[in-house]
């Protein structure tokens, strides 16, 4: 008797355990869409309104018929076609539940950014907007030029930059939105040294000036070139949430703690409610100036763990997860009411190289000792090991392929070549065995080369509990072909950065993000000469008189120099003077496609030298319910995701 | 009894000062600046000048002696401030003030569920010898003590939130809420709780009063609950209030994967961060959580044994 009970039981739990989801729990089949291609009057129609129009421009312009503007998600990134989508929940039902990571603003520093980012809830906007090419849009400003003089006394006779404000915008609040918001906004992302636009510093006069209501003038304090042009990267780091633009009086790291700490924006959401560590919730804006959303409300919940997100996304209880874990792709592919969806290549997985260390730490001052290095691992090989089919590409820069544009094209490519590798490191006398015979053979299973008795071992920095340990004993075993040993260090928080400070590494990992539509961005903080002193250095012109003379600037700039800062390059990955020429030329492009152009000339020279080595292009990968519709994730950049075209369906 | 509560009062006094004194020198030998730490807090992205940082220690009281130090924080600590927090800005006392609530919650709510299925189930093994039940029973304590907390907590979601969905994946605030997270920390101590049970009841029931008992008639459940396991109920108290406190401080793993905002994930985020007064004042509270379970448990011992009150403190 008691034996069958226990099997009654046991038949009970096998039978619960062996429940999945799917049909079973009515979930919605897979949603399918339909493309049509967009004829030359509705292009022409969308292109009158930069990156921010849809198809709901074209219906309100006579230009798509009415009965399919319900259905409709945005046109397609080419602009060549838009997709009919699935029938959208009653307007009562669309709430959106978003997984996100851990509340990312209950430190003082992250509130400075509260509500915008990492996470763009979408209740801020900025002056300029990135666009799904990585180059520069209308934002809250139409247009923008540089002027010959500015109107700001402290800097007389300066170039400047004049952007045309919006008109008609009105905040969250109720108020008109106008230039004097735009001067408090960034005057405080000085303040709060949030500045990385090589324009401003927490020191020395404001760059802003109110010229009329819908107007500004934007003075940088520090120039680039010689004769002193403006900074013309300027509108392109606007593009970040950094400087995103709040009502005037308002101080949004404040909120809860102080009457001033208003959240009041322009954006298609306004801020509802925030609890620490929970949920930040926002609502549709019916009064928004461009296409209103769709959505009714966005509940953003802020989960500390990933697999716990994944696990909520695979119940229903969050619609959509951002960032999922390489190791969780497959996992959410199996799940019949969860679709995987990726960005273009967003970050890329780059090894940087000690190129000027001292020793012991100077093995890899030798270019061909670091060519060797390059050309020992496969990429292709490295990337189907460790990524599912799609989620990872190989890539010939360190940040998003399409910040470069078409110069993309011209970036050299390492190719695998292991016997190669091994030639060069017998021509630099790194050889096997007892280095009597240079066999120009491959080293015995495991063996290391020497030279002079040292053995060809580099250091690695590693945080072990943040870095994807698998994927660096992965470059170890390959390196190990070749004949290189790499240590992987087991550098915590406290010890990774002063180590890397001293220069006591040979080779260090890294996920570089890019938000900013400067094409030289991540060139700049990583290997240009400049930021081995300050980030934003003052190297180009004495303000006295105009004229280029290397002396300091008289508004000492320190920004970014905290020690903590994860890209602060310091002179070991200074990549020299022809590098620092290319950037030079790409800060002072006068237009986007020059900048790329002597961007990606950087980044062929960085490569052809063998001074980084880009391993993997990694796509940014989101986990969505089926009934999620309108989610395209057009940009790789974190922050900058299209809330306003999302949907659920029926 | 008034000397064994005195006793063990001033025990917990006297190992309250040393965790405390112990505490506040790792903090102190701790690698970073606090005074850095502080500056890039309040002035981010700013270099700090040398100027700027004696000014700043002067402020923190950094410039004193160790022991000072220890004086002055121990002085703000027992009259409720445990400083404040070098990341946020708030005082720690509020954060732990506004956490300790869920923390205990949760432990408490484990200690219960755990209690709940270990007791019947020592009870039960201990009986029941070498038979089925026992080995089942030992093989699930065994188990329920050896897998890790994260593991268990994946496969309750898995099985009880993603394929039956009995109960939410993570949150707070309602019932629901609460029960995987305590169900994940109550098998955990349940293994433990199992064992001792089972072992301190064999031992009973090997006592010739229970032999009696049996022969007299007396029911087996009556014979279980009222004489055997009141005689074996010592060490297992012990292991309960060890339980309750260790619950109380080991939550770590439980509260983050669950997004339960405990004690447990301001002291993970503390460290993340290197923050040390928020780290400090989670050990203080946490040792403080221990010391008192135990006084407790101690009186409690002396209650379930006259003979622990009339020998005035002395253990058996």
């Amino acid at each position: 008797m008691r034996a069958r009970r226990l099997l009654l039981v046991a038949t009970l739990v096998l039978a619960t355990a062996g429940c999945t989801d799917g049909d079973d729990n009515g979930a919605p089949a897979p949603q399918t869409t339909e493309t049509k291609a967009l004829d030359d009057a509705q292009k022409a129609h969308l292109d009158r309104f930069g990156g921010y129009a849809d198809e709901r421009e074209l219906v309100a312009a006579g230009l798509l018929p009415q009965e399919s503007a319900v259905y409709e998600v945005s046109v397609s990134l080419d602009r060549k076609s838009y997709k009919i989508g699935p029938e959208p929940r009653p307007a009562d039902q669309q709430t959106l539940t978003v997984g996100f990571q851990a509340d990312p603003w209950t430190a003082a520093a992250g509130k400075r950014t509260f509500a915008r980012f990492p996470l763009d809830a979408g209740v801020n906007e900025t002056l300029t907007r990135l666009g799904e090419d990585y180059s520069v849009q209308p934002g809250l400003a139409t247009r923008w030029e540089v002027i010959a003089a500015g109107t700001n006394p402290d800097y007389p006779g300066r170039p400047t930059w004049r952007f045309f404000l919006r008109p008609g915008v009105k905040f969250h609040s109720g108020g008109d939105f106008t230039a004097a918001d735009v001067k408090w906004s960034l005057d405080r992302a000085r303040a709060q040294n949030l500045d990385t636009s090589l324009t401003m510093s927490s020191s020395g006069p404001s760059s802003v000036v109110v010229v009329d209501p819908l107007t500004v003038d934007i003075t940088p304090r520090i120039l680039t070139g010689s004769p002193p042009s403006t900074n013309l990267r300027l509108p392109e780091s606007f593009v970040h949430q950094f400087y995103g633009i709040y009502r005037d009086g308002t101080r949004p790291e404040l909120y809860g703690t102080d009457p001033a700490g208003t959240v009041d924006g322009t954006g298609p959401f306004r801020f509802d409610t925030y609890t620490a560590n929970d949920s930040i919730t926002v609502t549709r804006n019916d009064a928004y100036w461009g296409p209103r959303a769709r959505l009714g409300r966005i509940n953003f919940k802020l989960v500390s763990d990933d697999t716990t997100r994944r696990l909520a996304l695979d119940t229903g209880s969050i619609d959509v997860v951002f960032d999922v874990g390489r190791q969780q792709v497959a996992a959410l592919r199996a799940s019949s009411d969860v679709q995987v969806v990726t960005a273009p290549p967003t970050y890329t997985f780059v090894m940087y190289i000690n190129v000027n260390g001292q020793p012991p730490y100077d093995k890899l001052k030798s270019e061909n000792v670091r060519r060797a290095l390059a050309l020992s691992i496969n990429r292709d090989e490295f990337l189907r090991g460790n990524w599912d089919a799609g989620m990872a590409t190989v890539v010939n820069h360190v940040g998003p392929p399409s910040a470069l544009g078409s110069s993309y094209s011209t970036v050299s490519s390492y190719t695998f070549n292991l016997n190669e590798a091994r030639n060069l490191l017998d021509d630099e006398g790194w050889t096997c065995g007892n280095g009597a015979a240079r066999a120009r053979t491959a080293c015995r299973g495991g063996e290391i080369r020497q030279k002079a008795g040292q053995p060809l071992q580099l250091y690695m920095l590693a945080n072990r509990a943040t870095d994807d340990v698998p994927l660096l004993e992965d470059l170890q075993r390959r390196a190990l072909e070749a004949g290189i040993g790499i240590t992987i260090g087991d550098d915590g928080a406290n010890r990774f950065t002063p180590r890397k400070d001293s220069g006591a590494w040979d080779l260090d990992t890294a996920q570089p993000n890019q938000n900013d539509a400067n094409p030289a961005f991540l060139l700049m903080r990583q290997w240009w000469s400049n930021a081995t002193q300050n980030f934003v250095a003052c190297w180009a012109v004495d303000t006295t008189d105009g004229q280029a003379d290397g002396q300091p600037c008289p508004y000492p700039d320190s920004n970014l120099q905290s020690p903590n800062l994860p890209f602060r390059a310091g002179p070991w990955q200074a990549a020299g003077p022809t590098f620092d020429g290319h950037v030079k030329q790409a800060l002072e492009a006068n237009t986007l496609e020059r900048a790329r152009e002597a961007s990606a000339a950087a980044m062929d020279y960085l490569i052809d030298r063998a001074t980084v080595i880009p391993l993997a292009g990694v796509s940014r990968v989101y986990g969505l319910r089926k009934h999620v519709a309108g989610f395209e994730p057009v940009n790789p950049a974190l922050s900058f995701v299209r809330w306003t075209n999302v949907y659920l369906s029926k | 009894m008034a000397r064994y509560v005195a006793a063990r009062f001033a025990w917990l006094i006297a190992v309250l000062l040393a965790v405390s004194a112990v505490t506040f020198a790792l903090g102190s030998l701790a690698p970073g600046d606090p005074a850095v730490i502080v500056f890039e807090r309040t002035r981010p992205g700013e270099s700090p000048t040398p100027e700027a940082l004696a000014e700043l220690r002067k402020d923190m009281g950094l410039d004193r002696t160790v022991p000072v130090q220890y004086l002055h924080w121990f002085g703000n600590a027992v009259q409720g401030d445990l400083g404040v927090s070098w990341s946020t800005g708030e005082r720690v006392a509020t954060s732990v003030r506004e956490r300790l609530p869920r923390t205990a919650m949760l432990a408490a709510s484990a200690l219960v569920l755990s209690i709940v299925i270990s007791i019947p189930a020592g009870v039960l093994a201990a009986y029941r010898r070498n038979s089925a039940v026992d080995h089942i029973c030992r093989v699930g304590a065994l188990l329920g003590a050896s897998l890790p907390g994260f593991l268990v907590a994946y496969v309750l979601i898995l099985y009880l939130a993603v394929r039956v969905e009995l109960f939410p994946v993570f949150g707070f605030g309602s019932l629901a809420n609460l029960a995987l997270p305590a169900l994940t920390l109550a098998l955990g101590s349940a293994g433990t709780l199992t064992r001792f049970t089972r072992a301190a009841v064999l031992d009973v029931l090997a006592a010739p009063y229970v032999q009696a008992g049996k022969a007299k008639g007396v029911p087996t459940a009556r014979l279980l609950f009222d004489h055997a396991l009141r005689n074996a109920a010592l060490p297992v108290v012990t292991v309960i209030g060890l339980s309750l406190a260790g619950l109380l401080g080991g939550a770590f793993v439980v509260e983050w994967i669950f997004s339960w905002p405990g004690l447990g994930t301001l002291a993970v985020n503390a460290i993340n961060t290197k923050d040390y007064p928020v780290i400090q004042g989670f050990v203080l509270v946490t040792a403080a959580a221990y010391v008192v379970v135990n006084f407790a448990t101690d009186l409690v011992y002396a209650a379930l044994d006259p003979r622990i009150r009339l020998a005035g403190g002395h253990d058996r």
